[in-house]
């Protein structure tokens, strides 16, 4: 038997020693049973409330009435807002807990690795905010380093299947650098494709 | 300390303390690697409590703005002073946003006899008369003299006219010898100037 596994061998046994000898030594002992009670965790999910009930509209250069759109076969511009409106459905419980509602970073990517793909991207990227349409009093926006998030407070009450309208606004921002040329930057992202397949709503406990 | 022993075929032998020092090093060493590593291979996350909804798919495509122009290239043939002559132009917004035209660079001649292109004036505007380029509107849209300070890409004169999406116009590129020109400018020649017309979405 080599030096480790005999090294082993004796600190596995002392560590045996020390969780197995619990309890007392001493000749007299005596012991009394504690009436436990009942832990009930809490609960965090969001889910969607109604699948297909998602809808996409345009606000040109970010006023007026959004006006509905396919987005399969729209083709953005700069200056636009796109909106993507959907309810979801939060259950908070847990009288100390609080969570943060957020979009789930990394959201938008390019379609492909081409240039106007990647830029279009970027420039998306940097914009894309999520807002809850009139929030109950328990889901507040958040302010500083929180900007952007929403606050959960669900308190001793509790947050049970509370419908939601969540919107995510991505806007293609318009002369970000005015006086360059003709708006070069923003050139870069003609023809761009961008994929918002991995687009997600996360509630994560703070 | 050592100990001699003698083993099975009676020769001395050496034993080692069980717990020296240096084997309880190793062991302890093992101990922990073992330890961290059951915690962390018992896989799961250590986040708190979390929930997370995807949405649907979709994919956002942008357009593009872009403009064309067609005709034919000024030619000027016995310009005196006083004189205007013009050449249209079809300029063409392909694209999907409104453009704001402007002249975003103006070439100097190639070839210049006579000091020509110093005494002329260049103008040029977008009009949707009838008329096309041979009634000129009242205030040009640009004009300049290849002497002054031209326009560049990085500091476009705007003609003041939007052109939107699908629409087209007509440029009108003019060259003028003004009467003060000075008579040494006659018989001179300028060949192959060019006005880049560019567009800003509205």
């Amino acid at each position: 038997m080599n030096k480790l596994v005999k090294g082993a061998v004796a600190t596995a046994a002392g560590v045996a020693l020390l969780m197995g000898g619990a309890g007392t030594f001493a000749y007299w002992n005596a012991s009394t049973g504690i009436t436990g009670g009942t832990i009930v965790a809490g609960q965090l999910t969001v889910a969607d409330a109604t699948p297909s009930n998602g809808v996409w509209t345009v606000q040109t250069n970010g006023t007026g009435t959004g006006v509905v759109v396919a987005l399969s076969s729209y083709k953005a511009s700069p200056g636009d807002v796109l909106t993507y409106t959907k309810s979801v459905k939060i259950t908070a419980t847990g009288d100390n807990l609080t969570a943060k509602l957020s979009l789930a970073p990394g959201s938008i990517a390019g379609s492909t690795l081409s240039t106007p793909d990647v830029s279009l991207a970027s420039y998306l990227g940097k914009t894309a905010t999520i807002n809850i349409v009139s929030p109950p009093t328990t889901i507040v926006a958040g302010a500083g380093a929180d900007a952007g998030k929403y606050l959960v407070t669900p308190g001793t009450t509790g947050i049970i299947n509370q419908n939601v309208t969540v919107a995510v606004v991505i806007t293609f921002p318009k002369n970000v650098n005015p006086g360059t040329t003709n708006g070069t930057l923003e050139n870069s992202t003609m023809t761009g494709s961008v994929n918002l397949s991995a687009l997600a709503v996360n509630l994560d406990q703070s | 300390m050592l100990r001699a022993l003698r083993n099975h075929h009676g020769e001395p032998s050496v034993r080692r303390p069980l717990f020296s020092p240096v084997n309880l090093a190793k062991a302890i060493g093992a101990l922990t690697v073992a330890i961290l590593a059951g915690v962390l291979l018992s896989g799961g996350t250590f986040a708190y409590m979390n929930s997370t909804v995807a949405l649907p798919s979709a994919t956002i495509k942008a357009g593009s703005a872009a403009l064309t122009t067609t005709g034919t290239p000024l030619v000027l043939t016995g310009l005196y002073p006083g004189q205007t002559q013009s050449a249209a132009f079809t300029i063409n917004n392909t694209g999907i946003v409104p453009l704001v035209l402007n002249v975003s660079g103006v070439a100097a001649p190639a070839a210049d006899a006579n000091s020509l292109s110093a005494a002329l004036t260049i103008r040029v505007d977008v009009t949707t008369a009838a008329a096309g380029c041979s009634i000129l509107p009242g205030t040009a849209g640009w004009q300049g003299t290849f002497a002054a300070t031209l326009p560049t890409a990085n500091a476009p004169v705007s003609l003041n006219s939007t052109l939107a999406a699908g629409a087209t116009a007509t440029l009108c590129l003019s060259a003028s010898l003004p009467p003060s020109a000075p008579s040494t400018v006659q018989g001179g020649t300028t060949k192959s100037f060019s006005v880049t017309i560019g567009g800003v979405q509205s």
